[in-house]
């Protein structure tokens, strides 16, 4: 019964490991730069503190994510039962980990005059990360959860991280009884479908759908599992919480929930549901098609008349996942290789502007004051020229404009569509796209009118925060232009 | 075994729904304690001895000594004492006494060995469960560290006292 | 011997989850919904013990066999795990763990609320509308 580790296995999961050893280091080192403070070594306060934080943190995810080719030279690779690390799940724990680097940035940006912030920020923001790769990595119910409540519990302290801030304590409490109750059907749908079957393997699952019709028990199992991952990737009709938690959550931390802990869940899902043949699932088939429907109409529909800028960005999320799903359904028992391909590329994408749409609302906010009425951002052209040029180029990709990298991730979401037949989800798609174009052009063009009403006070921009955005765009019009690199990565993905 | 499994169902749903229903906190705690225990017993009964000293450890006792703590902590003044006298009253206690009587009853009829056994096959021996979660499940205990460290860390950033200047002089103890 | 049927367990642990659900839905103090939220993962908690001890029966010799060729299991080497029973109770253990993780946070929160929005009601909460 014993586990013998191996070279290899360690080798497989060193960028793992480096996360999760990192969150204890900086919150050791935060300890001790905290009493060398009070001790008068350090300067008083806690700032010079969380600079150190942040500067640990960046290092220790730019490591994890360098050593994601040497876990590669591994892979693919089971370590126990519990995890397994192959070709596909680091290209998404790279994706997350680029994520998680940007977000760590922008969130140094934003508490950058707090004083009572601390740097637990860094440590709850390192855990989240190992929690995302874990899932991305897992192979069974237990990784699987436990992977998902590592990223839910520490999103629920950063949710809630403006102690100030009654919006944030809601969007706290908001997150956790719902992440709670939807956690605990996704534990009860685990237990019935092993009840039934007898395995936690998620691969193993996966065949035994693919064999055969299942017994209403583990079709039963298996749509309360869904309720659970539903909830994560906030699609309808568990997306009521979407608005307020991003509304009420600070900037930095949004773009987190937005971007990895979506794009974390979404890649276990698309890893086992992928090639499943969904004709044998009928029920499956018929609730995701809804919910991928729903996600669109509803994300896109409530996002129209929206007045705050986050409100608006949380519903256009919602969209953005339904058009995700699509790939899940185009793939099919032939088609598995074009969808992973079409959701990684579409991913990646959303990440980019997402990252960067977010990253502008957070530059311009405070731990004082989010700017998120449609009101601060009138007329932000003339204030803040490039930051305008940046989030108007953030709306143009979601809304997928082409020579934006969010067209190349349509475009490849559609082909599969297209690839698979799936008419009515491509026609809901194109419909979407152009109730979409509407909003986010309003948001667009809001940037370049003049402002009638008193304009806020200008904000000095952080460094740190302005080179996030310019890597960022730079590679939305880069990838846009010249999408190769992206497609080449993608392909050697399907291919491990 | 059976019958030790039925009587206990009915007990932990029962103390379930009053769990749900009760007004007073302290009153639904002591119900879902009722029902704690109750699941402790079916877990037994189901092959699970160390599942079920846990059941009662853990849930019946860690976590519910914190909603009683955050209780405690919560009513400060009168309503407390109001309360006090309300939940010394009979009916108030009653109710989770004898649901637990029951349970004790049943408790000694499996200790008394007249009922040996488990319902359905084999227990898993505590050392058999040790051997699972640290052999194959190891990472798994892995992932549940850091699962608590986030709970920890979360808990310290929300729970501590917004600090001023001067309270940092003494900070390091300024947590609950 | 007489045997509890794992479908009279498994409708257990849903009438107990059922509860929780209704309690979650059903109230709106914010330490009800706590307690609530207990009890839905104190049921998904029984419901893999009961899922575990439907897939002891083999469980002497696949044990064995398991316990012997466990080490040498290599690359992409699938092993079943070793006793299909300890299995449900691993998760239990786990489900413990999250609850524990979920109940601390989740008191932090509360007493965050009582300090700041002076009331434990979650509608007190719901200011933001739009």
């Amino acid at each position: 019964m014993s586990w013998n580790w191996t070279m290899a296995d360690a080798q497989a999961l060193l960028p793992l490991m480096v996360v999760s050893a990192a969150a204890v280091v900086v919150l050791l080192v935060l300890a001790c730069c905290r009493r060398a403070g009070v001790a008068g070594i350090l300067p008083a306060g806690e700032t010079p503190a969380t600079r150190i934080g942040a500067v640990l943190t960046v290092i220790a995810l730019a490591a994890a994510l360098a050593l994601l080719p040497v876990a590669g030279a591994a892979a693919p690779r089971s370590v126990t039962f519990l995890v397994i690390v192959d070709g596909y799940g680091l290209f998404f724990a790279g994706l997350l980990l680029s994520a998680c680097i940007a977000v760590a940035l922008l969130g140094h940006s934003y508490f950058r005059q707090e004083t009572s912030a601390g740097g637990e920020f860094y440590v709850l923001l390192l855990l989240a990360a190992a929690g995302a790769m874990t899932l991305v990595f897992s192979r069974h119910f237990a990784s699987f959860f436990l992977g998902l409540e590592i990223l839910s519990v520490s999103l629920y302290a950063l949710a809630a991280y403006n102690r100030a801030s009654l919006a944030g304590l809601e969007a706290g409490v908001k997150y956790l009884v719902l992440a709670a109750s939807s956690a605990s059907f996704l534990l009860l749908g685990m237990a019935f479908v092993y009840a039934k079957t007898g395995t936690m393997d998620l691969g193993r699952l996966a065949q035994l759908l693919n064999a055969a019709p299942q017994p209403a028990l583990v079709t039963v199992g298996l749509l309360l599992i869904m309720v659970g991952v539903g909830f994560k990737l906030a699609l309808v009709p568990f997306h009521l919480w979407t608005a307020d938690v991003y509304q009420g959550a600070p900037a930095a931390v949004t773009a987190f929930i937005a971007t990895v802990s979506k794009g974390a869940m979404f890649a276990l899902l698309m890893r086992y549901l992928v090639g499943v043949n969904f004709t044998l699932q009928y029920p499956l088939l018929a609730v995701l098609t809804a919910v991928a429907v729903g996600s669109m109409f509803v994300g896109n529909l409530l996002a129209l008349r929206q007045e705050n800028v986050k409100r608006l960005l949380a519903y256009s999320s919602i969209a953005q996942l339904g058009y995700l799903l699509v790939t899940l359904l185009a793939a099919g028992p032939g088609g598995r290789e074009l969808a992973i391909r079409a959701a990684g590329g579409f991913l990646a994408a959303y990440f980019i502007a997402t990252l960067g749409a977010f990253g502008v609302v957070s530059l311009l906010s405070s731990p004082q004051r989010e700017a998120e009425s449609f009101d601060d951002y009138r007329g932000l052209a003339w204030r803040h020229p490039v930051l305008a040029g940046v989030l108007a180029a953030m709306l143009l990709s979601l809304a997928g404009i082409p020579l934006t990298v969010g067209f190349i991730g349509k475009f490849y979401v559609l082909a599969a569509g297209v690839n698979a037949n799936l008419a009515a989800l491509v026609a809901a798609m194109v419909i979407n796209s152009g109730i979409g174009l509407y909003y986010y052009l309003r948001l667009a063009i809001a940037l370049f009118t003049p402002s009638r009403a008193e304009p806020p006070p200008r904000v000095a921009i952080h460094p740190a925060g302005a080179a996030v955005l310019a890597v960022l765009t730079v590679l939305l019009v880069a990838v846009g232009v010249y999408p190769q690199p992206l497609l080449r990565l993608l392909a050697a993905v399907v291919a491990l | 075994m059976e019958t030790v499994f039925y009587i206990s169902a009915a007990i932990a749903v029962l103390s379930t729904l009053m769990v749900v229903t009760r007004r007073n906190a302290v009153h639904a705690l002591l119900y879902l304690i009722v029902s704690l225990l109750a699941v402790a017993v079916i877990l037994f009964v189901l092959g699970g001895p160390m599942v079920a000293v846990l059941e009662v450890i853990v849930y019946a006792g860690a976590i519910m000594v914190l909603f009683v703590f955050v209780i405690i902590v919560l009513n400060i003044g009168h309503e407390a004492v109001r309360q006090e006298r309300q939940w010394l009253r009979p009916g108030n206690w009653i109710g989770p006494a004898l649901l637990t009587g029951v349970l004790a009853a049943e408790l000694v009829y499996i200790l008394a060995g007249r009922a040996a056994g488990v319902a359905s096959g084999e227990q898993v021996s505590p050392a058999a469960l040790g051997a699972s979660l640290f052999g194959p499940y190891v990472l798994g205990v892995e992932m549940a560290s850091l699962l608590l460290l986030a709970a920890l860390v979360g808990a310290y950033h929300l729970g501590r006292r917004t600090t001023t200047r001067q309270e940092q002089g003494s900070d390091g103890i300024d947590k609950r | 011997m007489a045997s509890i049927s794992v479908e009279s367990g498994l409708i257990l642990s849903a009438v107990l989850f059922g509860l929780g659900l209704i309690g979650v839905l059903a109230r709106r103090n914010i330490l009800f919904i706590l307690l609530s939220i207990e009890i839905m993962l104190n049921a998904a908690g029984l419901a893999f013990v009961v899922a575990g001890s439907a897939w002891q029966d083999e469980s002497p010799t696949v044990a064995a066999s398991a316990a012997a060729t466990e080490p040498t299991t290599s690359v992409g080497g699938y092993k079943e795990s070793t006793v299909p029973q300890a299995d449900g109770q691993v998760m239990f253990f786990f489900v413990l763990t999250m609850a524990a993780a979920e109940v601390s946070v989740g008191l932090a929160l509360v007493l965050r609320m009582h300090s700041q929005a002076g009331s434990l009601d979650a509608d007190a909460l719901s200011r933001m509308r739009g």
